[in-house]
């Protein structure tokens, strides 16, 4: 075999380069014209896991249209083992090839943990995955754990496939962990399964140092097998994510740790509420956090004193954008920059542009719509502006009220930047926010003001050659035929609720 | 050996990319969001992106146990609503094949609804590899062409794949090449509309191009008396003047040599301002992974007209050709492996010491990992657009493969993948 065996470990190997990100986050994917299944959720969170390989129990195709990720398709599953199972499997059960399976891969890579993924074929034969993973590893014949995640859907919790192998780790690998002795106060944070793990959490590592509260581990940064035992070390799940996830639950029951959800948009609707970055987002995060850990004396003099400093360097920063007439569009709270640019900022939100297509898509309905609408806009008048409400306008619509509503700069969307553009206008993409400074912290709102004062410095590129194209007047950055593909999408997926708005088909 | 790490898709993906070259066909994917999830990317990352194509049925996890057999027929008219397509294809994927969903009956009670023929096939992954897909899509197409008096001089392209990288360049050079000789193009299986797919038996002669296609064309043979011709497909000089000269020679046609001189003319002039360069090619240890319509007549190119040592011929999805024959007594025997593990590919290619690979994408990381060159020419490509009219195809494509072979090893990238 030679020495590239050694090389070879089915893993997450990532060309991870901004303009990567910025050429693909434009695709309409996710709940556009597609929607990715649970194995794509569940390899995402395997490959990151130093010494975890998957293995999918099913056909070829699972396994190869899955080395491309919905998410990143840049970065690929290069090297996805499978069970390939066939015909005759579906008819006499797989659990003998997903034994083998089992044994093979272990032989092959010499992993630390096997992450068996099923599929449609083999949940629905009833392959008995749980008693195999027992024998192969009672036997001797596998001398790795080996875990299953079967998209159960944990919880009725979404990213499905994600929220499921979590689960499977805190619920089969650390079945018969004990709980813990604690010596000092941590925490663990809990990030997406995704490449910006540092950017969202340097920052908060320092603060929780200088608030005397320790990081026991990240979930995930270069994690390794190992360091899935020490999951029950800290004393609290500090989730960075919009959401809960149901193994945080079971956490709590068998350790007594509880969980800490940045941003509980399960809770919540109202943009206050939800909103952990920019200045005071995250000092209320970072307070919260010493609540749950009884460190509140120790933190706020701290938060205060960083807080303090951010303001004022903030308000040199803020001098050039302060009052700017700025719109938002597709969404106040995409990555909290709504708030932030009223709040934090002070800019003046002169307009706000929704698209409801695909909230509508998530089965939100018209009544909770309206009461999403009516929060963001209070949001904004608490801070002094007063905007021009669109929704779902045609596209000249929409650029002669922008125009009317005296907008200076317009923060969206990538794919949407290029037609403000063309009509003469700046623009500021959320991606930029996204991609470098969407965390907790204090100077993050710092580096956005330099951002949008560098937008406001940019002239429109009028002559783009996108506007050779004809677009759909009511989903502008797509063509036509592309608007039909995305509308047919939603109403085929979600019945006569999709397009409730729509009717341009 | 159980486990296998695949370099080839299922069969949904091979049905899907014949039906999607059908220019106002429309495919429902009878599945769980992520085949057609899976489709679609593949096919938006293949620059095809204002035509997406394939909508999902919708079939939803509750449904897995009492049948989704209706959500067809929905889909069905819904996309017939609103896309009016000439064709619709419904296939079934593996979760509603397991559970026994009645398509065909779905699609029925809908049809005479609907001015569009709708087509059902069975497309579940665990019933077989892409190429399986592609021939089964195609040969049911089939069904769809009415007799017709024949057109001297006109010929049926078969297998050509639009996804391919630089497809579409190629059938222009191709059609271009052929023009010049006085050969018409009746329909090409598949970049054509569905009025056309109904034309095929018009044509005197069906060209297979590299294997793809051969149940179809059989199957055309045999209901409207149309021969087939096997050609290569035209990458390099020799498989060119091959391709041109077993169509001629199909359509009793004389073949002009004088445009071919013409054609190699213009191709010694790039050569010359490059020769030093292509001198260096000879005796390069390279790997081909390719699909089977193409890896084979690429090698031959590369061995014979570039001179590289193709260490590694690997097919990463086969066709209707017996490539186990091939592989034992075969020119390339030796070298050859048939849609292998990958695992096990990669081991034989790490070990043969190649500097260049000529594959797709999926190959990037292992030439990453041997700091070797990586030349995309088959599918999947998903880190290159391919929009320009610069063929690898034909005699134009001899120059564009050469420069793009040379450009590969003398332009790396400054920064290739990093392992998590």
């Amino acid at each position: 075999m030679g020495d590239h065996k050694k090389e070879i470990m089915p893993g997450f190997y990532e060309d991870n380069r901004k303009s990567q990100e910025r050429l693909h986050c434009t695709l309409p994917g996710h709940r556009g014209m597609f929607l990715p299944g649970k194995i794509t959720g569940a390899l995402t969170t395997v490959c990151r896991i130093g010494g975890a390989v998957p293995l999918i129990h099913g056909p070829v195709g699972c396994a190869f249209q899955r080395k491309v990720s919905v998410f990143k398709p840049y970065s690929i599953f290069y090297d996805l083992p499978c069970t390939n199972l066939r015909d005759h499997n579906i008819v006499f059960g797989g659990e003998d090839a997903l034994r083998e399976g089992l044994i093979e891969t272990y032989e092959r890579y010499r992993p630390e943990l096997i992450v068996v993924i099923t599929t449609c074929s083999s949940d629905l034969i009833g392959d008995n995955v749980p008693a195999v993973a027992r024998e192969v590893q009672a036997s001797g014949a596998v001398r790795c754990k080996v875990i299953y995640s079967s998209g159960d859907f944990v919880g009725m919790a979404k990213r499905v496939g994600a929220q499921d192998v979590f689960y499977a780790i805190v619920d089969q690998l650390l079945a018969d962990q004990p709980v813990p002795e604690r010596p000092s106060t941590c925490v663990n944070l809990i990030t997406h399964c995704d490449d910006r793990a540092r950017m969202k959490t340097d920052e908060m590592v320092s603060v929780l140092g200088r608030m005397g509260i320790g990081i026991n581990r990240i979930y995930f940064d270069q994690t390794i097998v190992p360091d899935l035992y020490d999951l029950p070390r800290a004393h609290l799940n500090v989730f960075l994510l919009g959401a809960p996830m149901v193994w945080g639950d079971l956490a709590e029951k068998k350790w007594g740790m509880p969980s800490y959800v940045i941003s509980p948009t399960h809770e919540f609707t109202d943009p206050e509420k939800i909103n952990p970055y920019g200045i005071e987002g995250s000092a209320k995060v970072f307070m919260d956090i010493a609540g749950c850990l009884g460190k509140e004396q120790t933190a706020a003099p701290v938060i205060r004193e960083i807080k303090g400093d951010a303001l004022a360097r903030l308000e040199v920063l803020k001098k050039d954008i302060a009052g700017k007439r700025v719109a938002i569009i597709g969404g106040f709270n995409f990555h909290g920059m709504g708030l932030l640019v009223v709040r934090d900022l002070r800019m003046k939100a002169c307009a706000l542009v929704y698209r409801t297509q695909r909230n509508e898509h998530h089965q939100l309905s018209k009544d909770a719509l309206r009461e999403k609408i009516r929060l963001e806009v209070s949001a904004t008048k608490n801070y002094g502006s007063d905007p021009v409400v669109l929704l779902n306008p045609d596209a000249d619509e929409e650029i002669r009220a922008l125009k009317a509503a005296g907008t200076e700069l317009v923060i969206c969307r990538s794919e949407e930047a290029f037609r403000y553009h063309l009509a003469g206008m700046k623009t500021y993409s959320v991606f930029n926010f996204a991609y470098d400074h969407a965390r907790v912290g204090f100077e993050n709102t710092l580096d956005l003001a330099a951002e949008i004062k560098a937008a406001l410095d940019q002239a429109p590129r009028e002559s783009l050659l996108l506007k050779m194209l004809d677009y759909d007047s009511l989903n502008p950055n797509l063509t036509r035929r592309s608007a039909k593909y995305q509308d047919l999408f939603g109403m085929i997926r979600e019945g006569e609720k999709g397009g409730m708005f729509h009717d341009h088909l | 050996m159980t486990i296998y790490d695949p370099l080839h898709d299922c069969k949904l993906i091979g049905a899907t990319r014949a039906i999607c070259g059908i220019r106002d066909s429309a495919v429902v994917a009878h599945s769980r969001p992520g085949c057609q999830s899976g489709a679609v990317l593949l096919r938006a990352l293949s620059s095809q992106q204002d035509d997406m194509k394939i909508i999902c049925s919708g079939l939803k996890g509750k449904e897995m146990a009492l049948g989704g057999d209706f959500r067809v027929s929905s889909a069905v008219e819904a996309v017939w609503k609103h896309l009016h397509p000439g064709l619709i294809a419904v296939l079934n994927c593996s979760a509603p094949s397991i559970m026994g969903d009645d398509i065909h009956g779905a699609v029925a009670a809908v049809q005479e609804d609907i001015q569009a023929p709708v087509m059902a096939l069975e497309a579940a992954g665990y019933e077989g590899p892409d190429w399986m897909g592609y021939e089964e899509a195609l040969a049911a197409l089939v069904g769809f062409m009415t007799p017709a008096s024949k057109k001297t001089g006109t010929i049926n392209l078969i297998g050509f794949k639009d996804d391919q990288p630089r497809a579409l360049a190629d059938l222009a050079e191709m059609k271009r090449m052929l023009g010049a000789l006085g050969v018409g193009i009746n329909t090409v299986l598949t970049a054509c509309s569905f009025e056309a797919v109904k034309r095929v038996p018009q044509a005197s002669l069906n060209v297979v191009l590299g294997g793809d296609g051969l149940s179809c064309a059989n199957r055309i043979g045999e209901l409207f008396d149309i021969p087939n011709v096997m050609v290569p497909y035209p990458f390099g000089m020799n498989n060119t003047i091959d391709f041109l000269e077993k169509i001629c020679a199909g359509l009793d046609k004389a073949i002009d040599r004088d445009f071919i001189a013409l054609e190699q003319e213009k191709i010694k002039k790039g050569i010359e301002r490059i020769y030093y360069h292509l001198q260096g090619l000879v005796g390069m240890p390279v790997a081909v992974v390719g699909e089977a319509g193409r890896v084979r007549d690429f090698s031959v190119f590369a061995s014979d007209e570039m001179g590289v040592d193709a260490k590694v011929i690997a097919i990463s999805s086969a066709n209707g050709l017996d490539w186990e024959r091939e592989k034992h007594d075969g020119r390339f025997s030796g070298s050859i492996l048939v849609t292998p593990d990958k695992f096990e590919m990669d081991q034989k290619i790490a070990s043969a010491g190649v500097e260049l690979i000529f594959g797709s994408t999926m190959e990037r990381k292992l030439a990453h990992e041997l700091d070797a060159g990586l030349m995309r020419i088959s599918f999947p490509v998903l880190d290159m657009v391919s929009i320009s009219s610069a063929p690898y195809a034909g005699f134009t494509g001899v120059l564009h493969l050469l420069e793009t072979t040379v450009n590969t090893i003398i332009s790396r990238p400054e920064k290739d993948i990093q392992r998590i």
